[in-house]
């Protein structure tokens, strides 16, 4: 049988194209660097990142739903959304990283080039629309964060994040791929998701049904682990306090973005409604989901209220705004709210969920050890540094969700869709936990304007870049906030 | 006269996968429950395979091979956290990482 | 006779298999894993797959077991000990979630899914050749993504374990 190569369209591939020619560059610079090394590393993935972003929003050279490799790639709009939104997120984070860097010594370009390898397989997890395509952007994001995880030579805790991510992300794995496996055989020998759907209705129904029972709900748990959703969270709240925290910011935002996206494409069937079995399994799985939304938005709030340490506390803020993104998939699933609509509610959320993170992450990166640790040890610093103060109160004021926030926006986009879509309880659940959220991210604020500094100790100032991945992260939240239909005009265009 | 065995692979591969997942959660000793995510593994590609040559599919049997190439990969990785860990501790009992409060 | 063979490997798979998950010594869990693999590599060779079975013996329980090993007698772990209290009631509740969640789906599978496939089965081989022609058209992406992924693992096993 003759070879055919598939469909390659060359400009959908540039933007991948450019994150691993960046990385491979990036771990290339260790051997010319010298003193200039770190700085080298950080411009290097900038540019990879940046221009692996302006690719993306073009659309004249990546028409809407451009696919290449044979349709295992494509940008639609959550694709491309997701990839930008990632590609965003990987630059900030970049930005706030020099700091940790420069504290604990972690080596600047590997650092850089896993940052890069990472964000590149989290882009291709968003465009992504083929089961070994999905499996293997997972695990190069995973692979790249184990790593990122226990880059902290000096310090026991970040390896032991290391050993409990690992583990939970290989157990998450083999889910995955089990999952898959029978997605795959029940869709009788297809793996891209478009045609899965279809192939199973073809199959003997009993068999296609039953198959995708099986592989739908071991995917989901390999998907719950890695976004963090209850009854999967478990190590999450060690993972966050022993990764450096720049590290952890991306994980909490970039890793969590990327599989929200391949979440809702894997669903994608049973938002259409194919075929009459699938309508009465989509009824089941919004269950499940909505139990899992609940259960994530019950316990990351009330556990976050006992958190001491501020990066625990952030990590289990993270698990409750899981659940809030998971309420809109269950939305997806019902199929009752036009598509366009739930797409750009979680988009809105999304791109909210990464601003917030990353400049409250970039905020504890600044403060070096002190940062890491307490939430008592923020006491003062509004009189210390008022610059990072009120960046901080900026994220705390949007992930409560106090409106002239995006974090406003984009529960306000998400809790409208459920309500019209009819999961009133829901809501009401989530408004009642972002209430109980408050006091916990209210806290810091108190302890930061209303406290006066612990020692003497006083705020390093920073550097440039430093500097500008914050007000490029909190510059937003109140941008967006104040003027919502910029972010949605946005989103429209592209 | 494989395709006769094709009811009892799949249930097989259900069984080790059950069985890998017991051993995640039952055994102590980090090492041996990375052990235990390889027999998920391996059942997950004994699915595959049965699925790929029943329905006579190629891509199933490039697909194992890539899913063992992940493994390795991924094998690499976590041993090399377990011994940087062990460097620092000399033990890898999952019961005493308890620096974080977990 | 090939019946015969084949409950054989099936058998010590299972068995192997529970070697690993319930063993104490780390040594006599990475031998149980080996047999386990072989077992698998044989039930492969019955359903005519050979390139994936030579590839499992070679790689999978030859290079990635023999890494295993290596590490293993490095790292000399201790027996773990045998202690009272919480480990027994996490075992007692894991066996519990376990039989709760594994259970159906057995019965899903031999009930429901098994007898459906009776029909006459559509077999191949799957050869060499159109295994590597497969990887190199139509699955490229993966086939590409799987050597990034190997450079990750590669940079990042090397940067975490050497020494300083």
């Amino acid at each position: 049988m003759p070879a055919t190569m598939p469909a390659i369209e060359w400009w959908p591939t540039v933007p991948i194209v450019l994150l691993a020619a960046a990385g491979i560059t990036i771990l290339l610079t260790d051997l010319i660097g010298g003193e200039r090394g770190p700085m080298l590393s950080l411009l290097m993935a900038i540019l990879g990142m940046g221009a692996a972003l302006i690719v993306v929003t073009q659309r004249r050279w990546i028409p809407v739903d451009a696919a290449t490799f044979g349709q295992f790639v494509r940008y639609d709009s959550l694709g491309r959304w997701g990839a930008i939104a990632v590609l965003s997120g990987g630059c900030l984070v970049a930005l706030i990283s020099p700091r940790t860097i420069e504290i604990h010594g972690l080596p600047p370009s590997e650092y850089y080039a896993l940052l890069v390898f990472a964000v590149f397989g989290m882009v291709v997890l968003c465009l992504a629309l083929e089961l070994f395509t999905i499996f293997l952007a997972v695990e190069i994001i995973a692979v790249a964060i184990y790593i990122l995880v226990g880059l902290n030579r000096n310090s026991t805790q970040s390896t032991e994040a290391a050993l409990k991510y690992f583990v939970l992300g290989a157990f998450s794995g083999g889910f995955l791929i089990f999952g898959f496996a029978f997605l795959y055989g029940g869709a009788g020998g297809s793996t891209v998701l478009g045609q899965i759907g279809f192939s199973m209705l073809r199959m003997d129904l009993v068999w296609g049904v039953g198959c995708l029972v099986l592989g739908l709900a071991f995917a989901l748990a390999g998907f719950a682990f890695k976004l963090t959703v209850v009854p999967f969270h478990l190590y999450a709240a060690d993972v966050y306090e022993g990764a450096p925290t720049p590290v952890a910011a991306l994980l909490a935002t970039g890793s969590k973005v990327a599989g929200f996206i391949a979440l809702v494409h894997l669903l994608v069937p049973f938002h259409e409604h194919i075929h009459a079995a699938l309508r009465a399994m989509a009824a089941d799985l919004r269950s499940v989901l909505w139990l899992f939304a609940a259960l994530s938005i019950v316990i990351g709030n009330v556990v976050a209220l006992l958190q001491r340490n501020i990066k625990r506390m952030l990590a289990y803020s993270s698990i409750a705004h899981s659940g809030y993104l998971l309420m809109a998939v269950v939305v997806f699933v019902g199929g009752s709210v036009r598509l366009v609509d739930v797409e750009q509610a979680m988009l809105v959320y999304l791109i909210a969920y990464i601003l917030m993170n990353v400049a409250a992450f970039g905020v504890v990166a600044s403060l070096g050890a002190r940062g890491e640790g307490n939430i008592e040890e923020y006491a003062g610093l509004a009189q210390q540094s008022p610059a990072l103060a009120f960046m901080m109160a900026v994220a705390m004021l949007s992930l409560t969700g106090i409106p002239a926030t995006v974090g406003f926006v984009g529960k306000f986009f998400v809790f409208a869709r459920a309500v019209e879509a009819g999961y009133v309880m829901l809501v009401v659940l989530a408004v009642l936990g972002s209430v109980v959220s408050a006091y916990y991210y209210l806290r810091v604020i108190v302890f930061m304007y209303m406290r006066d500094p612990a020692g003497e100790s006083s705020v390093e100032p920073l550097g440039v870049i430093q500097q500008l991945g914050l007000v490029l992260a909190s510059a937003p939240i109140v941008v967006f906030g104040v003027f919502p239909n910029v972010l949605v005009s946005l989103l429209s265009n592209i | 006269m494989g395709e006769a065995f094709f009811g009892y692979n799949i249930f097989l591969s259900m069984v080790l996968f059950a069985l890998g997942s017991l051993g995640v959660l039952w055994q102590r000793n980090a090492l041996s429950v990375f052990m235990s995510v390889e027999v998920m593994l391996n059942a997950a590609n004994l699915a595959l395979i049965n699925f790929a040559q029943r329905f006579g599919d190629t891509a199933g049997g490039a697909l194992v091979l890539i899913v063992i190439a992940v493994a390795a990969g991924e094998a690499a990785v976590g041993l090399a956290i377990f011994i940087r860990l062990y460097r620092q501790r000399t033990t890898i009992e999952l019961e005493k990482a308890t620096e974080l409060q977990g | 006779m090939l019946n015969i063979i084949y409950f054989a490997l099936v058998l010590g798979a299972i068995i192997s298999a529970g070697g690993v998950v319930f063993l104490s010594n780390t040594v006599y869990c990475a031998l149980s894993l080996v047999v386990t693999m072989l077992c698998l590599a044989g039930i492969y060779l019955v359903i005519h797959a050979p390139f994936v079975a030579l590839i499992q013996v070679l790689v999978y329980a030859g290079a990635v077991m023999v890494l295993f090993l290596y590490v293993i007698m490095l790292l000399n772990p201790r027996r773990a000990e045998p202690i009272v209290g919480t480990v027994i009631e996490r075992r007692i509740w894991v066996v519990i979630l376990f039989v709760a969640i594994f259970l159906p789906l057995t019965v899903v599978w031999l009930w429901r899914l098994y007898p459906m496939l009776e029909k006459p089965a559509y077999w191949d081989v799957v050869p060499v050749v159109s295994v590597a022609t497969r990887l190199l058209t139509d699955l490229l992406l993966p086939f590409e993504l799987t050597s990034v992924l190997l450079l990750v693992a590669i940079v990042g096993a090397v940067l975490i374990a050497k020494r300083d």
